[in-house]
């Protein structure tokens, strides 16, 4: 190899481990070099799924390209709740992070990507890099989506379907990958200064994935090749995206910025009602109103020039301890959770229809499906409310578990990360 | 002044300097393989007197820069640098493999559409096709050779191996990242013990024998050799890394123009370099072997000789 330029300057958990501790064989690592080799060309004949993500029942962290947090047309169990499968994760400390479910698989981020089957929990893939943001989007040009796994200073573009098992080492899934890795001595701002999340929230609409940057600027990636569409030049901290008319993102001083979804031009700031840094802005989007949490409580905004359409009253600001936490958007109400409160807003006065007095886990997103909001709490706990009152539904306290993430709802059931185990749960409906 | 006029220049002033006869005797005799030194900072010297030879190099980085571009269009996965804007990037390029901005790895063809695996196909050839192409080329006018039809497809084999070998290196480092120090070691070795290998193939040889050849030249030479790869190596960074400093994103053309750049001038000395090599490694073996020749038939003249005066003496 001539002249070559040196670098200048990517069931259970009993079957889960066992199928990650395989034995290496000799015969296995001679099939590996074929396998590998051929794993790309046989992933291209293999059985695909469809790239259409519009049918996935939890396609996203938020559900949708609007983060409204909310599947409506869902029936999520409403009472007599029991675990149908349960399947421990890998790692002392599994992240309690919302999972995203497509196509027969519900795919929970962990130490690793952990793909189970829905119907009874069996393992189909896990794929190794701890990513905790996750999306999935139409991939033009493949047959299988593109799952968009992101972490706080990478983000990846994953086979939707797991790859392909090359038998020894890892799968090969992975389509494209930007940024560095979340560990090592350069992980955790020497790069990029202060708190990096490039990829923990990334939302994904048309093909085209949004999500920040290490150093906090906005940008928008082809789902399929990874290539950079546009990047914001006016880096504010970006944290939280949405989807409507144009891409809305809340970011650092609790403002909130409107970009073209084609060409990244900033269309319109909300400035923010808090004047803490730290603080950050939470935003979802749908049918032309944006619901930002902007340190006064809920600010409801015309999607296209963002314009104040009502603001809930100056005293909620008090009321509502506010950075981080993303409005839930269901049929009647904006849910927000707080400190110690979970308050529920009207959608379309902005007034205050009910406020329970419940301490929403960190980060503090609340999930809902048809009528119903599940609130993950710091005592462990899953609580349903009625969406539209407030009133308990019904309370899940996992065995075992310490902690309860955000859960997604599809086939009629809910599906969660619980302690260090992953439960589906099932009831009357 | 073509390469083999000035290694002939270069012998003529070494015999008019009068060298020492044991060291002649110790050179024909020594186990490593010929020294042309510094091949690659004469190389500088060379194209600078005939920047004709970056004019094959430059049309391929045009090439290469166009493949480039519809690859990073095109809705398959992409392997680019990882950090820009002020960062370095962590890109690889391999002379003589053609290796450019862009890069497939497998995960990106897991669950491709046929006719985009095709596409993906032909546009990773590109990039070996113009480096074999433009390497052929460049030896050629560097030593005063035909560009054959045969000498191209030699080059161009030997090309597309080593462009092969680095993707199925990058690959399986990608399965197992533990291969990768191993690999980096066995790469850089096989750097410096083949670097004269694509100078021979555009020359006269096939390329099984260029790489023979090639190691056979380079035997006792490598790390004189390695420090060859490593100056091309760093000047080829260099250049690429020009444009990616100042890009925002991959996909930004700045990081195409400095490839580009990087491709001409480190594609070019390089193969003048390897040239360079070759053709005075092949004289000084060629010499040695005349000289050990010469000697050996002085050798027998003398033995003969004192045969005859023992007879003399023993008739007289």
């Amino acid at each position: 190899m001539p002249p070559s330029p040196p670098p200048e300057a990517a069931a259970s958990s009993r079957s889960s481990a066992q199928s990650r501790e395989r034995t290496v064989s000799r015969r296995a690592l001679v099939g590996a070099a074929a396998s590998a080799t051929a794993a790309g060309l046989a992933g291209c004949l293999g059985t695909g799924t469809t790239t259409d993500v519009t049918d996935a029942p939890w396609p996203m962290q938020g559900y949708d390209a609007g983060r409204t947090n909310h599947r409506a047309d869902a029936n999520p169990p409403r009472g007599d709740l029991a675990v149908a499968w349960r399947t421990d994760l890998p790692g002392h400390w599994p992240l309690p992070r919302q999972p995203v479910a497509y196509d027969d698989l519900v795919v929970a981020p962990n130490d690793g990507l952990l793909g189970l089957g829905r119907a009874d929990g069996s393992e189909r893939f896990a794929l190794h890099p701890t990513r905790v943001g996750l999306a999935v989007a139409a991939a033009d040009g493949y047959r299988t989506p593109t799952l968009v796994a992101g972490g706080d200073r990478v983000v990846l573009g994953l086979d939707a379907a797991g790859g392909v098992d090359t038998r020894v080492g890892e799968r090969v899934a992975e389509r494209w990958h930007v940024g560095d890795e979340d560990t090592g001595p350069f992980a955790g701002g020497l790069l990029g200064g202060g708190e990096t999340v490039a990829g923990r929230t990334p939302v994904a609409a048309d093909g085209v994935v949004y999500h920040a940057s290490a150093e906090g600027a906005v940008v928008s990636r082809d789902a399929a090749s990874g290539r950079e569409r546009w990047r914001a030049a006016d880096e504010r901290g970006a944290r939280f995206f949405a989807v409507d008319e144009h891409l809305y993102v809340a970011e650092h001083w609790m403002d909130v910025g409107a970009y073209d979804l084609s060409t990244g031009e900033r269309v319109w700031t909300h400035e923010g009602g808090d004047v803490v840094s730290r603080h950050t802005a939470g935003v979802a989007a749908t049918d032309g109103t944006v619901f930002v949490n902007d340190g006064r409580g809920i600010t409801a905004l015309d999607a296209t020039d963002g314009g104040v359409r009502w603001r809930t009253s100056d005293g909620e600001r008090v009321d509502v301890e506010t950075s981080k936490s993303v409005p839930t958007v269901t049929d009647d109400t904006v849910v927000l959770p707080g400190y110690r409160a979970v308050h529920g807003f009207d959608r379309e006065t902005g007034a205050r229809v009910w406020k329970r007095a419940l301490d929403p886990t960190d980060p503090r997103h609340v999930a809902a499906a048809g009528d119903l909001a599940f609130v993950p709490t710091e005592g462990g706990e899953l609580v349903a409310l009625q969406a539209a009152t407030g009133r308990t539904a019904w309370e899940f306290r996992p065995r075992e578990a310490w902690e309860v993430g955000p859960p997604v709802v599809a086939d009629g059931r809910l599906y969660a990360v619980a302690g260090n185990t992953f439960v589906c749960l099932e009831g009357s409906r | 002044m073509t390469v083999t006029e000035a290694v002939r220049e270069q012998r003529e002033r070494d015999a008019r300097g009068g060298s020492d006869p044991d060291d002649e005797r110790g050179d024909g005799d020594d186990p490593r393989g010929p020294d042309p030194s510094k091949p690659v900072r004469r190389a500088f010297g060379v194209v600078s007197r005939r920047p004709v030879l970056l004019f094959a190099f430059a049309l391929a980085a045009a090439v290469v820069a166009v493949a480039d571009v519809a690859r990073i269009l095109d809705p398959v996965g992409n392997a680019t640098p990882n950090v820009v804007g002020g960062g370095l990037s962590f890109s690889f390029l391999a002379y003589p493999s053609g290796t450019r901005v862009t890069m497939v790895t497998p995960g990106a063809l897991v669950g491709l559409q046929p006719w985009w695996l095709l596409a993906t196909v032909v546009l990773g050839a590109v990039g070996p096709l113009a480096a074999g192409v433009a390497t052929t080329w460049t030896v050629a006018r560097a030593a005063k050779r035909e560009v054959t039809v045969d000498r191209v497809l030699a080059t161009t084999t030997y090309v597309a191996a080593v462009a092969a070998a680095w993707h199925a290196s990058v690959w399986l480092v990608e399965a197992f990242p533990a291969a990768v120090a191993p690999l980096l070691l066995v790469g850089l070795w096989l750097s410096a013990r083949l670097f004269p290998a694509p100078a021979l193939a555009a020359l006269d040889r096939s390329p099984l024998d260029a790489a023979s050849e090639a190691y056979a030249l380079t035997r006792g030479r490598a790390f004189g050799c390695f420090l060859s790869v490593l100056g091309a190596g760093t000047f080829g960074a260099i250049l690429a890394d020009a444009g990616s400093v100042a890009a925002i994103s991959p996909s930004d053309p700045l990081f195409a123009l400095g490839t580009a750049l990087s491709y001409t001038f480190a594609g070019a000395i390089g193969a003048v370099a390897a040239t360079i090599y070759a053709v005075e490694a092949r004289e000084e073996r060629d010499r040695r072997s005349e000289e050990r020749d010469r000697r050996s038939e002085e050798r027998g003249q003398w033995r003969e000789g004192r045969a005859d005066d023992g007879k003399r003496r023993n008739g007289n």
